[in-house]
């Protein structure tokens, strides 16, 4: 049989101490990618949910905040609610003044 | 003599010599691994009992279903089939390389502990110190034992590879060597981000590593190794070439391009990148193309010695095998498909895949591997050809029970039940419960099978196989006896020895 001129110590020990290698840079890369690429903070999904939930909020506000502007269409005028609050907080305020006519039945 | 036979016979001496140097660490492996399959069958019946009868054995905490569910699939893929593979690899890269073992006595050492470390690790996950995560629920420090055990096993196969003579490098060596070197990343991989790193880590992220490492070790290190063994049983039984090389090349490339993206298809839903997710069930459908290769490959070798089939027990598990690969990757396309994963994806039905594709498909071409290897490397010939038929029937009973009538009839079903608001869980459990019995049964069959395995290989190893020059046969062939004419060797070695006394 013809001798296996590929089989020779020095390779067999390369072999060894590559595989040996190879093993181990699995386990550094785990490592790296770990350790450099990935984030440690902890995030809450409650948290991140309840951002997103005030983005939302703020926009619904702001959406609804501009369709009360003052606006006018043609004959029909439409005012912030915080005009007519103020006109109707002085109306409130005025006190009752006595008409001088009873509106009891017992009186008719 | 004639000169063309001096090479046929120094081939001969050269795969004696190969035998003969792997015969304990490969017969130990074997060994070993045969028993623990069958401890981690009777875990199975005992955890699957637990599903219809929970009272059964509820004295004892260690045989709770947290506790025996986990003991069974770790003793299933670290007890059997991780050591039935090194037996494999390490006889069959030798072959392939023309070139013996000279350190099989570190490999049987390292396989003593690697036992060793499965043995603690299953009494660790009895005494409810497991980890609790799904395939590497054995303690952080036996999953790095194991891994190191691995590396001292594992490297002398590489060096066989290496110094190997001859330059052609067959399809199997391709498997087996991508096999050897999957392993160790697929191992650290799950080993430090899904035990490791548990402390600091996301516990979402440490669930999604654990589903890519269980389906990264089925398909890049128990299917190349079966895959391996297919590609090297069907030409030998037959005596004919792989039916396509091309298409062997092709279905291994394909394996290597697409396996690594499976698994993440478990996550399905939750709040992982939506891409990975369907990247991953786009990649578990994908795995029929590999599947098909070794499946038409492996058929139409074993189609052009049609009788081989009839009469190899090798043969007939490997093709088993091959049928069991198609089998596994078609349930699990269906059970990748979106649609199909609100049912499956906490069902039972993974679980029922798993248990198909490492018996029905990664068990059954080891089988077939160890009855080509053992008769050789202990140079005796089985004993029982009727032990061999109902091994075979046995475990293709059992693993179709599993396959058809609790994976898929039985997963689905689990899952509707999940599904429906309206009901309370129990309803789910009563739904589940006759396919629960069916897995029982199942396990029945595939436990007396593998006790009546265990039995042959013992006697194997013992060396009180018989001693004849013709293979046990599964059908009648060539001579009037299935098993071949008795006492073959024993008449040959009477005339030597006559011849060398005159």
């Amino acid at each position: 049989m013809e001798p296996n001129l590929r089989d020779t110590p020095l390779r067999r020990f390369n072999t060894f101490w590559w595989g040996l290698a190879l093993f181990v840079v699995f386990g550094i890369a785990c490592f790296v990618i770990k350790n450099f690429f990935q984030d440690d903070e902890m995030y809450s999904a409650d948290d991140e949910r309840g951002k997103e939930r005030i983005v939302k909020r703020e926009q619904v506000e702001a959406a609804q905040a501009a369709l009360l502007e003052f606006k006018k269409d043609g004959d029909s005028v439409q005012v912030p609610p915080s005009a007519l609050f103020s006109l109707a907080g002085e109306i409130l305020e005025t006190k009752p003044a006595d008409s001088g006519v009873p509106h009891n039945k017992e009186f008719k | 003599m004639s000169t063309s036979t001096i090479p046929n016979i120094e081939d001969a001496e050269l795969r004696a010599d190969i035998d003969r140097s792997l015969r304990h660490p490969v017969m130990f492996f074997f060994a070993s691994g045969a028993a623990w399959l069958a401890v981690s069958l009777v875990l199975g019946i005992l955890a699957s009992a637990k599903t219809h009868s929970p009272d059964f054995l509820s004295c004892c905490a260690c045989f709770n279903v947290g506790r025996t569910m986990p003991a069974h699939m770790s003793t299933l893929i670290y007890g059997w089939g991780a050591q039935a593979a090194f037996g494999v690899i390490i006889w069959l890269m030798s072959r392939l390389s023309r070139q013996e073992c000279k350190k099989s006595g570190i490999i049987l050492a390292v396989g003593h502990f690697w036992n060793l470390m499965v043995a603690v690790g299953t009494v660790c996950v009895l005494a409810g110190s497991g980890t609790g995560i799904v395939w590497m629920a054995f303690p952080k420090s036996i999953m790095i034992a194991l891994a190191v055990a691995y590396f001292l096993i594992g490297i002398w196969a590489v060096i066989a590879f290496r110094v190997r003579r001859g330059g052609h490098i067959y399809i199997s060596q391709w498997y087996l060597l991508a096999a050897l070197f999957w392993f160790p990343w697929i191992m650290i991989s799950g080993i430090l981000f899904g035990q490791a790193y548990l402390g600091n880590g996301h516990p979402l992220m440490i669930t999604a590593s654990t589903a890519w490492f269980r389906s990264a070790l089925m398909f890049l290190f128990f299917t190349p190794v079966a895959a391996a063994s297919a590609y090297y049983i069907a030409p030998k039984v037959t005596g004919r070439p792989v039916y396509s090389y091309s298409l062997a090349i092709f279905g291994f490339w394909a394996l290597a391009i697409i396996g690594p993206w499976a698994g993440m298809q478990r996550m399905m839903g939750t709040p992982i990148s939506s891409f990975i997710q369907f990247l991953s069930a786009g990649a578990a459908v994908l795995m029929i193309i590999p599947a098909i290769a070794l499946f038409v490959n492996i058929i139409k070798t074993a189609k052009s010695n049609s009788d081989a089939m009839s009469y190899s027990p090798s043969l007939r598990f490997t093709v088993a095998g091959a049928v069991g690969m198609l089998v596994f990757t078609v349930l699990g396309a269906m059970m990748a498909l979106p649609d199909a994963l609100r049912f499956t994806q906490f069902s039972v039905a993974q679980y029922g895949l798993e248990l198909t594709g490492l018996l029905g498909f990664f068990s059954m071409c080891m089988f077939g591997a160890i009855y080509f290897i053992v008769p050789r490397i202990t140079n005796r010939e089985w004993i029982s050809a009727g032990m061999i038929t109902q091994h075979f029937w046995l475990f293709i009973y059992g693993v179709s029970f599993i396959a058809v009538f609790y994976t898929f009839l039985g997963g689905f079903m689990h899952g509707y039940s999940l599904e429906q608001v309206g009901e309370p869980h129990s309803a789910a459990v009563a739904r589940l419960y006759p396919y629960a019995v069916g897995l029982t049964t199942g396990f029945v069959f595939i436990l007396i099978a593998t006790f009546m395995f265990c039995i042959h290989l013992m006697l194997m190893w013992l060396r009180l196989g018989r001693r004849s020059s013709h293979p046990t046969l599964l059908a009648r062939h060539a001579h009037s006896s299935p098993h071949g004419p008795e006492g073959d060797l024993d008449k040959l070695e009477s005339l030597d020895s006559k011849a060398s006394t005159n």
